[in-house]
C-alpha cells in the first residue's frame, strides 16, 4: 500500500519559504540533494499545489546555458522527468513538461490514484532549491514543470 | 567566559508557544534520557527570562526546568511588579534595562557559566544585539498550528546559523546552533 507523504525543506524557524517566495537559503548542499534524489527514487507521483510550482518555475533563466550540471542534479532531472506530476491549481491556465494541470479536488485524486502502486506518493515540493530546479530546465532533454501565462 | 544559551522546544511547525500560551502540547512529549537538558543544566550560571515566560511560570507554576534549576534568575520587563518573581521557591529579580544590560547582569550573576535565555522575543534581541552564541531547539513531534513563533522578524535577511550537533533524545530532535561562528 502506498503512503502519502508531505515532505519540506524547512528553516529552523518553520518556514518554507521567505517573502516573495524566496528559497535560495534552502539550497541543499550535495549530502542533502543526494538524499532528496533517494527519497524520489520511492516515488510513483509527485502532487503540487500551485505556488510551489510558480517558485519553480519563474525564478532563473532557463535560455542561459549550463553545460555541465553537477551529477547530482542530472540524477535529480531524471527521476523528476520520469514522475508524472499533477498540479492543483485554481488560477494556472497552463503548464509544460510532464506535469498534468488539474483545477480539480486535489484530496478526491489522491484517494483514487495509483492505489495498488507499492511505491510511495509525494505532496509538496523537493527541497531543491528553485535556482537548482531552473538549473534542471537547461539539461537536454529535461523540461521542468513551468507554468505559463 | 560563559556562553548566552537560548534554550527552547518548538513543535515540528516552528512554534514553542500555542494560542494564548498553551503549553499543554509539549506536557507528554518523551525527551528520553534529557541529556542535553543536564547538559545545559551543569554549565547553566543564570537564567535571563522573558516576561511572557514568566507569565507562563507565573500561571502554571511549572518552574524553570520543572525546578531543577535553582540558581539565580532575572527577568526583563519594563512595567516590573513591586514584588520579585518567584519560581519553585526561588527568588528572582525583575530587570528594567537594555537587552545588553541585562546580559551583562546575568553574565556577572553567572560568573563565568553560561546564561540561559528562555523566550523568543528576550532571544530575538539578544541575537539581534550580537549577544547570543548558541540556539538549542527540542524539536517535538507535534503539529501545533498557532502561537508563538521561534523567530518573528519581518523585512529581515535571513541569519544563517552554524551547525553544531543534531541528535535523536526520546521523541525530540535536539538541533544545536552556533550563532556567533555564522
Amino acid at each position: 500500500m502506498s503512503k502519502l507523504i508531505y515532505s519540506m525543506g524547512v528553516s529552523l524557524d518553520g518556514y518554507i519559504a521567505g517573502p516573495d517566495a524566496d528559497g535560495e537559503w534552502a539550497a541543499p548542499d550535495q549530502e542533502l540533494h543526494r538524499f532528496h534524489n533517494e527519497q524520489a527514487r520511492e516515488r510513483s507521483l509527485q502532487v503540487f499545489g500551485s505556488s510551489p510550482l510558480r517558485g519553480h518555475g519563474l525564478l532563473g533563466d532557463a535560455d542561459e546555458p549550463n553545460p555541465s550540471p553537477p551529477g547530482d542534479q542530472l540524477e535529480f532531472a531524471r527521476i523528476w522527468k520520469g514522475l508524472p506530476e499533477p498540479v492543483f491549481s485554481k488560477t494556472l491556465q497552463t503548464v509544460e513538461g510532464n506535469t498534468r494541470l488539474s483545477h480539480g479536488d486535489p484530496v478526491g485524486a489522491v484517494r483514487e490514484g495509483p492505489g495498488r502502486c507499492r511505491r510511495r506518493w509525494r505532496q509538496g515540493v523537493p527541497a531543491i532549491s528553485a535556482r537548482r530546479t531552473a538549473d534542471l530546465s537547461r539539461v537536454p532533454g529535461t523540461r521542468c514543470a513551468r507554468p505559463r501565462g | 567566559m560563559g556562553k548566552v544559551l537560548w534554550h527552547t522546544m518548538m513543535s515540528l511547525d516552528g512554534f514553542i508557544a500555542g494560542a494564548n500560551d498553551d503549553m499543554q502540547w509539549m506536557s507528554d512529549v518523551d525527551g528520553g534520557a534529557r541529556r542535553t537538558v543536564d547538559e545545559v543544566l551543569g554549565s547553566a550560571g543564570a537564567l535571563l527570562v522573558g516576561r511572557r515566560t514568566q507569565d507562563v511560570e507565573d500561571r502554571n507554576q511549572p518552574g524553570f526546568y520543572g525546578g531543577a534549576f535553582r540558581g539565580p534568575f532575572f527577568v526583563l520587563r519594563h512595567d516590573p511588579p513591586a514584588e520579585p518573581p518567584v519560581a519553585k521557591g526561588v527568588t528572582g529579580q525583575f530587570l528594567d534595562v537594555e537587552i545588553d544590560q541585562a546580559v551583562g547582569v546575568a553574565k556577572e550573576a553567572a560568573g563565568g557559566a553560561d546564561v540561559v535565555v528562555l523566550g523568543a522575543n528576550i532571544a530575538r534581541q539578544c541575537l539581534e544585539a550580537g549577544l547570543l552564541d548558541e540556539i538549542i531547539v527540542h524539536v517535538a513531534p507535534v503539529l501545533v498550528g498557532d502561537g508563538v513563533r521561534l523567530f518573528a522578524r519581518s523585512g529581515s535577511e535571513p541569519v544563517r546559523l552554524e551547525s553544531i550537533s543534531s541528535v535523536n533524545e526520546g521523541e525530540t530532535t535536539v538541533l544545536r546552533y552556533s550563532v556567533e561562528a555564522a
